[in-house]
């Protein structure tokens, strides 16, 4: 197990670091382009427009260390090209079983993802510090919702490329299935959604915020199943394609 | 781990697939030999090997490796063997130390004193990339991995085919170092005979996913020799005394299986002793009248 999770360690370090890198030099350029909507060329803009472009620059630094790490905590390209790969065939010699390779891989995503989210949540803090959100109960049940949500789609998008050994293949099917679940919810609640209405981008981000209170166990839910998923998918696949 | 006779024990392994079938494999590796695993490429010597590791599941049959049941002891009998392949399987982003942390934490009788003593013998860098090395000093690094967590079994596909004849002879030196522990034994596929005739015991024969012929090397080198004659001469040799015949312009070759009989049967022929290389060769062509 722990030579397992050296190997995750030691083929991401880079690339977990040049993202600590990125997400820094990021929080430091959002920091700004908010700073300018109060000191800078920023505040002359229009008084609506400059709300909606306030809004969807603040949700973009609250959120975005998440979706950096969540892509980087699945990312079914890395493990299809090793389940194919020579790696594999030596792996099934030493005493590795699929399930262990599996519980390692989903340790490593919740390693990842809590780095995300800790980088969420102090830069949700820095962001607090200069008043531009509060860091309260609300805005912290939202990272965490976020981060739920991520969390799962790349875990099942990462089910699928394993499903179907390909990373195109799996594309393909996401997108149907995604259509399919999106019309889905236009016929079947047509009626609830803010049709024809004039909507800001960052309207679903504040909505989300505003929910906060019925969203965590949600967020919960959500955080806690991805990396079982991930453990239990990964495990019968690899477990079948091994037969 | 407990005593056993025979490091590996196949019998009636079969694995059907679309076009091929390993068909009712059996032969046994005994504890502290080496078995050479011979047969053109398609024969089922990688089928075979994978079904001992248990890389694909047989379709019938068992296996024993040290003296358990493969599949109820998997994970016991995998400390105790390693496995070589053709190419290095490690990502290519590790270090030779890299290596060492990762398996350190994966095998419990992983020694670092080992490793790196087989490291400083075949003169390996320990911080370069291993995807920088060169192909002999990947099969090394390779070998090098694989002796160091107390394996009592090597298994080897095809781990000396592309290496130049220096490499080659060190890597067997290597491996008769390792097989004077009488615990120790190696299941060694390839091509290259001359490898095997060197340092193999035994020697299993494949093909078309049957075996054609298991037993001791010396045996087998003793026992089948080449009637060396004319086309003329081919017609007095009964076809019941040999397996095959290659004919060139300068006139036959009979493959015999017992030269001692053959000499005493045809005693105006010119029998020679021959080699692994050509004994697989005339029994490939068993089935045929002549060959060239």
């Amino acid at each position: 197990m722990k030579g397992l999770l050296y190997k995750e360690y030691y083929l991401n370090r880079r690339l977990i670091m040049m993202e600590l890198t990125g997400v820094i030099a990021m929080a430091g350029f959002l920091i700004l382009v908010l700073l300018s909507f109060r000191y800078g060329n920023l505040r002359f803009l229009e008084e609506g427009t400059r709300m909606d472009f306030f809004q969807m620059a603040l949700l973009s630094a609250k959120y975005f260390p998440i979706f950096s790490f969540a892509s980087m905590a699945a990312p079914p390209e890395a493990v299809l090209s090793e389940i194919n790969g020579k790696w594999e065939r030596f792996r099934l010699s030493t005493p590795v079983t699929s399930w262990k390779f599996a519980s390692v891989k989903s340790l490593f995503q919740i390693i990842l993802l809590a780095i995300g989210l800790t980088c969420s949540l102090l830069f949700l803090g820095i962001l607090s510090v200069f008043g531009f959100t509060d860091f309260d109960r609300n805005a912290v049940v939202g990272t965490l919702f976020v981060f739920g949500a991520l969390l799962l789609f790349t875990t099942f998008f990462q089910m699928l490329t394993l499903f179907f050994r390909s990373l195109d293949k799996a594309g393909v099917a996401l997108s149907v299935i995604l259509t399919f679940l999106l019309v889905g919810v236009f016929v079947l609640a047509a009626d609830k959604l803010p049709l024809g209405q004039d909507m800001s981008l960052s309207a679903p981000g504040l909505a989300l915020e505003q929910k906060a209170g019925a969203c965590l166990p949600v967020a919960l839910l959500m955080i806690a199943a991805a990396p079982l998923l991930n453990l239990i998918g990964m495990g019968t696949l690899l477990r079948r394609r091994e037969k | 781990m407990c005593e056993f006779e025979n490091a590996i024990e196949i019998k009636d392994l079969t694995k059907k697939y679309d076009g091929f079938t390993l068909d009712h494999i059996s032969f046994h590796v005994p504890k502290g030999t080496i078995m050479g695993f011979i047969g053109q490429n398609g024969a089922g010597k990688t089928t075979t090997i994978k079904a001992i590791l248990n890389i694909i599941k047989a379709d019938s049959g068992s296996i024993q490796l040290l003296g358990r049941d493969w599949i109820e002891n998997e994970a016991e009998v995998k400390e105790y063997m390693a496995a070589v392949f053709d190419e290095l399987p490690f990502h290519d982003k590790f270090t030779a130390n890299a290596l060492n942390i990762m398996f350190k934490g994966m095998y419990h009788n992983w020694s670092e004193e080992t490793f790196f003593t087989y490291l400083d013998r075949f003169q390996l860098p320990r911080k370069k990339q291993i995807g920088k090395l060169s192909k002999g000093m990947k099969m090394k690094l390779q070998i090098a991995t694989a002796l160091s967590h107390g394996a009592r079994l090597l298994i080897m596909d095809e781990a000396t085919t592309g290496l130049d004849p220096v490499v080659r002879s060190e890597m067997l030196d290597v491996f008769r170092e390792y097989i004077q522990d009488e615990n120790n034994s190696i299941l060694m596929s390839s091509h290259i005979t001359s490898d095997l005739e060197k340092i193999a015991d035994s020697v299993t024969f494949i093909d078309k996913g049957q075996i054609l012929l298991s037993g001791n090397k010396d045996e087998l080198l003793e026992r089948h020799a080449l009637i060396k004659c004319t086309r003329e001469e081919l017609k007095q040799i009964a076809e019941t005394d040999y397996i095959s015949v290659r004919v060139s312009d300068f006139g036959a070759e009979v493959m015999v299986t017992d030269r001692e009989a053959a000499g005493k049967k045809y005693p105006g022929f010119l029998i020679e002793g021959t080699t692994l290389e050509e004994i697989m060769l005339f029994y490939v062509n068993k089935g045929k009248k002549e060959f060239t």
